[in-house]
């Protein structure tokens, strides 16, 4: 039945093959054996728990997700998306259109529960971008994952409901709702069902650049990060005079946090908050 | 004994299988403690059925039952992980890695509990099941979902069931106790010996 069994291998102790009672043979007998495979055994189960956990830094999906992201860029992938207006569009069109890096999450306009803290972050951060000016540097997207219930029309309640700024914060639904499971694949994002017909998922912000990849992944509680990270990762304002005389403080210190906070999760290399990929 | 393992080997491997699959990939408490259990017991009792099955050549290597308490040990605590909870949700292979490993863990872990003395059972027991019950406290306090594939409340209910699961666990083998300290079993002797 088992493979250790089944090697007929020389055994110098011939006739204890089918003796199992250790009280018979001298006790010593095959202890230094038991100390190899036991070593062995353990060795191997480290290994394949440090191999599956990210050399044991991460235990959930989640984090798995966020530190692998963070080491190797995922391109966002394309997709016909529908908004408010009910016009359709590619997504990575949507993304790329216009320079501007994305805090983009996921959410279903039925959302009673983490969609709407979800949209609580967002609309600070939208509050946040106004106030500093942000607005031509860093967008804010929502997806629908649930393309069955939200039409252009849902999208409509749900962003006046939300109180969006079209300008600053967008939110569209896939045109065709077979794409669904791919979306969620390419982003790692899991929804299961869950009592009064509502999802639970893993609810994130993801920020996208503006070349149309997916670059940090950061929780719901850190929406202010998400935002200096997302100016780090924006490409450098176009050298209007007006700012080249009077160079304000601010985004030399945000350059530096963000420097630090995206070195924080990940050790990642000094390039990686820097823009570097972005287009000349 | 044979008809059991053969049972409960049939019904952990079909909760793998289509039309039960829904169980395990909507409730943790079906994964982990309906399913996972199973796998084990399938094993124990595999190994309770053909005793002479393993051979010679494993009892040399498995003297104080102490490969056999290592190698369930190992396995248990590898899919304890909840990323890799998620992994057997989501991924075939890792599906049947885990059918095959949790079988193979519950051989290992009857051959290692048949062959240890006292002190090895106290010392294994000892760590595993206060592993498995913090595990259980964890799921149950956290607010946060540790499984992507699974919600908040089956989280919940799974970390409450896996306590009580160390605690009967537990149980069951201090009851094992009395008859272990009745009966002189080889294991004593060796425990003397060594």
């Amino acid at each position: 039945m088992n493979a250790a069994s089944g090697a007929a291998a020389s055994d110098p102790a011939g006739p204890d093959s089918v003796d199992p009672d250790p009280a018979k043979p001298d006790p010593a007998d095959g202890l230094l054996g038991t100390f190899t495979t036991c070593l062995a055994v353990l060795l191997v189960g480290l290994l394949a728990i440090f191999q599956a956990t990210a050399g044991g830094s991460a235990y959930t999906t989640e984090t798995l997700r966020r530190s692998a992201v963070a080491q190797a860029p995922v391109r966002v992938p394309n997709f016909e998306v529908v908004d408010a207006r009910g016009q359709q569009q590619a997504l990575r069109d949507l993304l790329t259109q216009d320079g501007r890096v994305w805090i983009v999450d996921f959410v279903y306009t039925r959302c009673m529960t983490l969609c709407l803290a979800l949209g609580t972050v967002f609309q600070q951060l939208q509050t946040q971008v106004l106030a500093q000016g942000l607005q031509h540097r860093v967008g804010l997207l929502s997806i629908s994952f649930d393309p069955a219930n939200d039409q252009p029309q849902a999208l409509a309640a749900y962003a006046q409901r939300m109180r969006m700024q079209p300008d600053i914060w967008q939110l569209v639904s896939l045109a065709k709702p077979e794409d669904r499971r791919r979306l969620l694949d390419s982003f790692g994002i899991m929804v299961v069902p869950a009592p009064l017909g509502e999802f639970e998922h893993n609810a994130a912000l993801h920020i996208v650049t503006a070349d149309g990849r997916l670059v940090r992944i950061l929780g719901l509680d850190e929406g202010t990060q998400a935002l200096v990270l997302a100016q780090a990762f924006a490409p450098a304002p176009a050298p209007a005079p007006a700012l080249a005389q009077a160079p304000a403080p601010a985004p030399a210190l945000a350059q530096t946090l963000a420097q630090t906070l995206a070195k924080a999760p990940q050790q990642a290399p000094h390039q990686a908050p820097s823009p570097a990929a972005a287009p000349p | 004994m044979k008809l059991l393992a053969l049972l409960l080997a049939a019904l952990a491997a079909s909760l793998s299988l289509p039309p039960l699959r829904v169980l395990i990939e909507q409730s943790m408490v079906w994964h982990m403690l309906v399913q996972m259990p199973l796998l084990l017991a399938a094993g124990a009792c595999a190994a309770a059925a053909w005793p002479q099955a393993m051979g010679g050549r494993w009892a040399r290597i498995n003297r104080y039952g102490l490969t056999g308490f290592m190698l369930a040990q190992c396995i248990t605590a590898y899919w304890m992980i909840p990323a890799l909870v998620d992994r057997a949700v989501v991924l075939p292979g890792a599906d049947a890695a885990k059918l095959a490993t949790l079988w193979v863990a519950g051989v290992a872990l009857r051959q290692g509990y048949v062959q240890a003395p006292l002190a090895v059972q106290l010392f294994f027991l000892g760590y595993g099941l206060p592993m498995l019950a913090w595990l259980g406290f964890h799921l149950a306090s956290t607010e946060v979902r540790l499984c992507n594939a699974y919600s908040l409340e089956s989280q919940l209910r799974t970390g409450q069931g896996l306590v009580a699961l160390a605690l009967v666990l537990g149980l069951v083998w201090a009851a094992s106790l009395r008859r272990q300290l009745a009966s002189p079993l080889p294991r004593a002797a060796a425990l003397e010996v060594s």
